[in-house]
């Protein structure tokens, strides 16, 4: 069996024609996992107990057509699942059991998905997806040596899940997606519940879906969309059958291209190039090409980096060591306080959190936060206005390929630099989704197209479109 | 806008952190640079209303009916020091 290039369309054929079993494939799964493990550090937690227990509740039918029952999927660790543990790729939640399940686990469960285990991702979720997590760099599967972004992404990358789910407040999941040859999906805010997400920043957090094709996707987004009443940012739009929605021709569609897009701090050529590429297969499949023009979109990273710290700052401010997580040794209450969170959070996140208190302080709560926020209106504005001009934007995923290991952590600025066209979705609640380009190297780039609200069908159509003719080789273990 | 050592400090203890002086060396050169790029839109973002979510969250309050809840043993199960009912922290005030 070829774990490397399966999708959840095969597998579900496979099941259909006797060709495998549910015990055979998850165990196969659960052993290859367990070797990408110790190849790539892609989870953080991997539980046998667990997965046998879950293989042994599923009791859908196998392999029946939009199924995703049997198929073995990934988590991000900070989507909380009951007695598993979520660490949130922190020190001072290494022990955390939830004692519920995110609203997505429970669908996601209830439709007889195995969970594999749980990803490794930046300490909870912040940062521009460098590998700042308490739980040590995933590697990337195509290349060692460079970082795959979330564990995730390295996991369905490396064959050992065939789509995951996994947070995105300021692109984090589409740039794992791009760094690791995959596509990733940001639903508009609301589309899926984000309960049972640990969130650094509630106003920008979205769970997103990690996988190689347009008809997974479309069949994990058709599951896990929907209004949730324990999630007041949920809403309430009718679930589309994403997987008719794919389907068809894109001629007449039209693509704006952001001017001056090329201006773009750390653009390196091998991303422009793919881009461009792109963009002219666009043009052959009939697609009209127009330049916007979208002035404020450069500042979205320095925006959301104001508005996440700030949100961030009150969002963690109960990881304190009373409730749960991990508690420092210490003689009083408050010093309890500054001891656990000390001891407990990165280096990264602590600096993240006093920029955040900053912001918020009286000298800075006008001049910054709310000049963010009135910002975030304008890019807003702008974004909407162009969006009745063209049915998408199209912008590279992140102006530079993965990078090293090496240089990752090392001092990671506040302002992501990875963010610069994929925070812009994140202020408006756009969905956006990252195409796989340049597969067939060992160092895979993404193409981003942000569209109109709840218009997630459009852009997995153009995905589709994109992955026919595409004989990926996948990396093997 | 300008920031310095001793607002960092401050901001620090706000957020009940202890920084390393390199920590706050690289949190202030970050937090200048940061600025200056602040700098470059503040202007812009005069007479505009700030937006706080991108959807507009009407209420957060359901109806006034009971409902099956967290057990408190449940609620208490991830505490690093807690009794049947109750979590325990060390003393409040210093000596």
């Amino acid at each position: 069996m070829n774990f490397s290039n399966l999708t959840i369309q095969e597998v579900n054929h496979m099941y259909k024609e006797g060709q495998t079993t549910l015990n055979e494939l998850s165990s196969k799964f659960f052993d290859r996992a367990k070797n990408v493990q110790d190849k790539y550090n892609a989870f953080i937690t991997l539980d046998s107990d667990y997965y046998n227990n879950v293989v042994e509740d599923i009791s859908e039918e196998l392999g029946e057509d939009h199924s995703l029952a049997g198929i073995p999927a990934v988590l991000g660790d900070n989507i909380c699942t009951k007695n598993l543990r979520t660490t949130c790729g922190s020190k001072i939640m290494e022990n955390y059991i939830s004692p519920f399940n995110a609203q997505v686990v429970d669908k996601l469960l209830e439709a007889g998905v195995i969970i594999s285990g749980k990803g490794n991702i930046d300490e909870f979720g912040a940062g521009d997806s460098k590998g700042s997590s308490y739980y040590g760099h995933s590697k990337n599967p195509w290349n060692e040596k460079i970082t795959p972004g979330n564990g995730a992404a390295c996991a369905i990358a490396s064959g050992t899940a065939l789509f995951g789910l996994a947070s995105d407040a300021s692109g984090n999941l589409r740039q794992s997606a791009a760094y690791c040859g995959i596509a990733g999906l940001k639903p508009t805010y609301g589309r899926v519940s984000r309960y049972g997400l640990i969130d650094y920043a509630p106003s920008l957090d979205q769970i997103g879906i990690l996988a190689k094709n347009a008809r997974d996707i479309a069949l994990v987004l058709a599951c896990t969309a929907g209004k949730d009443s324990r999630d007041v940012t949920s809403l309430d739009n009718p679930v589309p059958k994403y997987i008719n929605e794919i389907q068809g021709q894109l001629e007449g569609l039209k693509v704006g291209i952001v001017k001056n897009w090329e201006e773009a701090g750390n653009l390196e050529n091998e991303v422009k190039k793919s881009f461009q590429k792109e963009i002219e297969t666009l043009k052959e499949k009939g697609v009209k090409i127009i330049e916007v023009d979208i002035p404020s979109l450069f500042h979205s990273s320095t925006v959301t980096a104001i508005i996440g710290a700030v949100e961030a700052f009150s969002n963690l401010a109960n990881f304190d060591g009373v409730r749960f997580g991990c508690r420092a040794e210490s003689k009083h209450l408050h010093e309890m306080y500054i001891k656990t969170r000390t001891e407990g959070l990165g280096t990264y996140l602590k600096r993240f959190l006093t920029f955040g208190a900053m912001a918020s302080s009286e000298k800075h709560f006008n001049s910054l936060f709310l000049t963010a926020q009135k910002m975030r209106t304008k890019i807003i504005k702008e974004l909407q206005k162009t969006l009745e001009e063209v049915d998408m934007i199209a912008t590279p995923t992140v102006p530079f390929q993965a990078p090293s290991l090496e240089s990752s952590g090392k001092d990671e600025g506040i302002t992501g630099s990875a963010d610069v066209f994929t925070s812009a979705a994140n202020l408006a609640g756009l969905p956006a989704i990252s195409i796989p380009v340049n597969i067939d190297t060992s160092t895979p780039t993404g193409f981003q197209l942000m569209g109109r609200t709840f218009e997630e069908g459009t852009l997995l159509k153009v995905l589709h479109s994109l992955e026919i003719n595409k004989n990926i080789q996948w990396p093997t273990v | 806008m300008t920031v310095s050592l001793e607002e960092i400090k401050k901001a620090a203890w706000d957020a009940r952190l202890e920084l390393t002086s390199r920590e706050e060396e690289v949190l202030l050169e970050e937090v200048t640079q940061l600025f200056e790029k602040a700098a470059t839109f503040i202007k812009n973002a005069e007479g505009i209303d700030p937006t706080f979510y991108p959807v507009s969250i009407t209420s957060v309050m359901r109806e006034d009916k009971i409902q099956p809840s967290l057990p408190v043993s449940k609620a208490l199960s991830n505490a690093p020091d807690a009794d049947d009912f109750c979590f325990h922290v060390p003393r409040i005030i210093e000596e």
